[in-house]
């Protein structure tokens, strides 16, 4: 079996806050394939997105990260930046979620692609200057040598976006990081985004690490899904298992929870995620969960096989057993 | 027998308690700020100093060891004036050319000093919240003529300018009249109050602009709610504490602005001696080496002035906090 | 860009026309000509007095006697003083040449420090730098300059003097030259210069070094900061390329604005030195309520301001495109 090319173990992220350590990432593993696109979802808190910062290493300073991160088979974890860097916008590339505030405003969007390519790539300028119009071509942008000069503001969202990418592939990364890369969207946009995304995966053949809270998304793009809840990942599995046969109550609630086409309720999941200040022992679902007994108060559920997801509920099975009946 | 997995009712009390920090103890806004004032270090050193210094000098009258004039004799038996004589234990800041008590001047120094400061601020604040709001309330082509007017304003030198209207009053009786008498302090506080009016009235009608856009004044509206009652509600919680925070640096400056015009002999008249005052001989004291005569109002102006700074940054801290630390979520 | 030069200058000419009208009533009113003539010529007969009102301009209407001048001082006619009756355009020549000298040399020193100062408080906030630098800034704005003026002369014409056991002064405190000087000398020029620019640097330092660090503080957080760094380019890269840069756009308009404003603005390091420029030349003449010299010094310096303000409109939009073509 080929190498993952994102290989994460045991990682966690802490940050120390005035009012006490947070605890935003509480012991994760996964390894993301070659040429997969995995669907990350999760709640604002769910330590998705500081995952993956820390992947890229653009965690502020006073964060305390141990663990395991290993890009195409190079430890990342404890390196001083200065090799960090080397990996960073080369073998992995990270796009944003407001793509407005993550260009800067004064550069023009050619020079601010060009800046990537040379960071990594020992071409003269001019050679730079064409990869740049060229990536900017390869992400469906029209006119792309007038394009490149223009600022950030005189593209429209979509543009931008399809930008950042082109910013992100520059380097021909082995896996793109995507942090809710459409959120800031509309709807129609949307979809061209993501296909832009896809072709990344496909013909460039990259990885795609594809963070977001939207279901909808995750069920058109991803392979696997992976979900995360309070800094820990309650499921994961193929994309077709987890929306077809969720096992962990928290992905059923997110399931539900989404606007049914036949008009169905709307039923949201009551409470709200915890505060990383003091995580509660034990599953820190419990207190939204419907299925919650004395059991899941005190141990700390761990990732385990249930056919062909992987769990971290303790009551899968007695929950399962219940609903077929 | 496998255990039916019923699901149960969720128990509210039990999302209260185990969501742990979620119910946060709400404290009153005032409260809030009072601590966060609390915290800035400089800001409450300076408001205990300059509690001393303005208590100092308001109890003058009691506590300054010889009058505001009164040239001291050198001894009980002599009419020889104690004419600058260095600090000693007699005079802790020694005396001037007509031998009056530095240190006592300097205390009744400061009741003209302060009394012009707080008043100047208080007037530039009061025009300038009318004024910006009532270009806020208005909108439109009176708003932009008044901000285009204010834009002008804001250029010009600002010493320059005084010094020109402070000449006003003196050639012209008219200006005597509006503004006040050469070298009364209604002059200055005018004067001072005119060329420091623009940052509240930009802050109030930036505020009252702001208001107008926000869209529960639709919803109010719709239960019959009169605009201008819902703005002024609304206003005062939102701008008093911008308000506050420009106004105490409006003292700061207006105590500059008096201490410089009384030095360059455009101030106060000599009757009302003000710090400033107190050092327009400086280059005459320094040729004869009287560093006294310098050193000492200099450093009370320094002081007082700095305080004031810092009082209005620890204010700002605490009506207008900065963005807390944040963790990427 | 072009279209928004062009009506950003078209919009200058009136404001220039309207504000100049309004210093010269107000000049005119604070400053009485005629009384100043009668002043120092007591004996005039009326007369006399309507004689000099006419030679001068001084009849008519107030918009006609603003019309009449301004057409004088275009022409570089600027009549006499009147006190002394001397061509005021010489003096009030080399008074701006001074001024000029003291100001930009000031402000380079002093944008320069504070910049720097602003810069390394910023990417180190909060450290021992970092408060001992707000703490300085906050003594540099609190100091009325005639305060630090003075206590500068104190400290160095009366204490280290004598602390040296020094025959004349260890830093001249008085004058461009020494008295008796006339050639241009360079070494005592700058020596008598060494304190004038140091009070006026103060200043520059205290709030060049706030406004960068504020700046500075702002941009840092920018999630533009963060794509910078993805792209795995070293930090002073990140910071140099991206951080100042987009940090300097507002302090290169006050930088304008600033040097727009030295033409007026350095009464009273001038007065205190006796450095002969234009805050001086100003003052003394205001004093002596001398109109012909106190008119075209009050033009220029309005001038300078409107047109200083216009450059910083221009550089503002050309460093930040969102302006230019928003």
């Amino acid at each position: 079996m080929t190498e993952p090319v994102l290989s994460v173990r045991d990682l966690h992220v802490s940050f120390p806050t005035e009012d006490g350590l947070v605890q935003a990432v509480r012991g994760i593993s996964f390894d993301i394939a070659q040429h997969e696109l995995m669907g990350i979802v999760g709640e604002s808190g769910s330590g998705k997105s500081v995952t993956f910062l820390a992947v890229m290493g653009l965690l502020p300073k006073r964060a305390i990260v141990s663990g395991s991160i290993k890009v195409a088979g190079e430890e990342l974890v404890g390196r001083p930046d200065k090799e960090v860097r080397k990996v960073r916008g080369k073998k992995v590339a990270m796009i944003f979620q407001d793509p407005l505030t993550a260009l800067n405003p004064v550069h023009r969007v050619g020079d601010q692609i060009v800046e990537m390519i040379l960071a990594h790539q020992d071409i003269d300028n001019d050679e730079a200057d064409q990869r740049a119009i060229e990536l900017l071509g390869l992400v469906g942008i029209p006119q792309p040598a007038t394009r490149a000069r223009q600022f950030p503001h005189e593209f429209s969202g979509g543009m931008r976006q399809r930008a950042m990418i082109a910013m992100a592939i520059a380097n021909d990364p082995d896996i793109l990081i995507a942090d809710e890369p459409t959120t800031a969207l509309d709807t129609t946009v949307q979809a061209q985004i993501l296909e832009v995304i896809q072709n990344v995966q496909h013909e460039l053949g990259a990885a795609v690490a594809f963070i977001t809270h939207d279901l909808g998304i995750i069920a058109r793009v991803a392979d696997r899904v992976q979900v995360m809840y309070a800094g820990r990942v309650v499921e994961r599995g193929e994309a077709h298992d987890i929306f077809l046969r969720p096992s962990h109550p928290y992905t059923f609630g997110l399931l539900h929870s989404l606007p049914e086409a036949d008009g169905a309720r709307l039923v949201p999941i009551p409470g709200a995620p915890p505060n990383m200040l003091r995580p509660p022992k034990g599953c820190a679902f419990r207190v939204r969960c419907e299925y919650a007994a004395d059991v899941c108060a005190s141990v700390l559920p761990e990732l385990r096989p249930y056919g062909a997801l992987e769990t971290a509920c303790l009551r899968v099975e007695e929950i399962m057993v219940g609903m077929s009946m | 027998m496998v255990d039916v997995a019923a699901p149960r009712a969720l128990d509210p009390d039990l999302l209260v308690d185990e969501v742990e920090g979620l119910i946060v103890p709400s404290a009153s806004p005032t409260r809030l700020a009072v601590r966060r004032y609390r915290r800035h270090r400089a800001a409450m050193v300076s408001t205990v100093a300059l509690l001393v210094i303005a208590v100092a000098c308001i109890a003058a009258p009691i506590i300054a060891p010889y009058g505001e004039n009164e040239a001291v004799n050198v001894s009980e038996d002599s009419n020889l004036k104690a004419i600058h004589v260095p600090p000693n234990s007699q005079f802790w800041f020694g005396t001037d050319s007509i031998g009056r008590d530095l240190y006592s001047r300097i205390l009744y120094g400061g009741q003209v000093s302060l009394f012009v400061g707080i008043a100047s601020a208080i007037s530039a604040g009061l025009i300038g919240t009318a004024i910006g709001a009532f270009a806020g309330f208005r909108g439109g082509r009176i708003d932009n003529v008044l901000m285009r007017g204010t834009d002008l304003f804001i250029g010009l030198p600002l010493l320059v300018v005084i010094i020109i209207m402070r000449l006003l009053p003196e050639k012209q009786p008219w200006a005597a009249a509006v503004l006040g008498e050469p070298g009364s302090k209604r002059l200055m506080i005018t004067l001072i109050s005119l060329v420091a009016w623009m940052t509240t009235a930009r802050i109030v009608r930036g505020v009252v602009l702001s208001l107008k856009e926000k869209e529960f004044i639709e919803a109010a509206r719709a239960i019959g709610a009169r605009d201008k009652r819902i703005i002024v509600r609304h206003l005062v919680p939102n701008t008093i504490g911008p308000i506050v925070v420009a106004m105490t640096f409006i003292v700061a400056a207006a105590i500059i602005l008096e201490s410089t015009l009384s030095f360059l002999g455009f101030g106060l008249d000599p009757t009302q001696a003000s710090w400033g005052y107190l050092l327009a001989d400086s280059g005459t004291n320094i040729i004869t080496k009287k560093w006294w005569l310098v050193l000492f109002p200099s450093l009370v102006l320094l002081a007082t002035i700095l305080c004031i700074n810092f009082m209005g940054d620890g204010l700002r801290d605490a009506l207008d906090p900065k963005q807390e630390q944040r963790v990427t979520g | 860009m072009a279209r928004y030069v062009i009506l950003r200058t078209a919009w200058a000419i009136p404001v220039l026309l309207i504000v100049t009208f309004l210093t010269f009533w107000a000049v005119k009113a604070a400053t009485d000509p005629v009384q100043s003539y009668l002043r120092i010529n007591p004996r005039a007969t009326p007369e006399k007095v309507e004689q000099y009102k006419e030679a001068h301009g001084l009849v008519g209407s107030t918009p006609e006697q603003y019309v009449r001048w301004l057409g004088n001082f275009v022409t570089l006619d600027w009549g006499n003083s009147i006190k002394g009756n001397t061509p005021v355009w010489p003096d009030l020549k080399s008074a701006l040449a001074n001024s000029l000298v003291l100001g930009l040399t000031a402000s380079f020193v002093g944008i320069t420090i504070g910049l720097g100062i602003g810069i390394f408080s910023a990417l180190r906030q909060y450290s021992k730098f970092d408060t001992l630098a707000t703490g300085g800034a906050f003594v540099g704005i609190s100091i009325p300059p005639f305060v630090s003026a003075v206590l500068l002369q104190v400290f160095f014409a009366i204490l280290l003097t004598g602390w040296l056991n020094l025959d004349t002064p260890f830093l001249p405190v008085a004058g461009i030259y020494p008295p008796g000087q006339t050639e241009f000398d360079l070494g005592l020029r700058i020596k008598h210069m060494i304190l004038p620019v140091t009070v006026i640097a103060i200043q520059i330092i205290a709030t060049y070094s706030r406004y960068m660090r504020a700046s500075l503080l702002d941009v840092k957080e920018s999630e533009y900061m963060r794509t910078a760094r993805s792209k795995g380019i070293s930090e002073r890269q990140v910071i140099a390329r991206h951080a100042i840069r987009n940090a300097m756009i507002p302090i290169v308009t006050i930088a304008a604005i600033d040097i727009g404003a030295i033409v007026g603005g350095l009464i009273i390091t001038e007065r205190i030195f006796e450095y002969k420029g234009t805050g001086d030349f100003l003052l003394t003449a205001l004093a002596n309520g001398d109109f012909p010299q106190v008119m075209p010094l009050m033009f220029i310096i309005v001038a300078s301001i409107i047109v200083f303000n216009l450059l910083a409109d221009i550089s503002y939009a050309w460093l930040d495109p969102r302006i230019r073509l928003g």
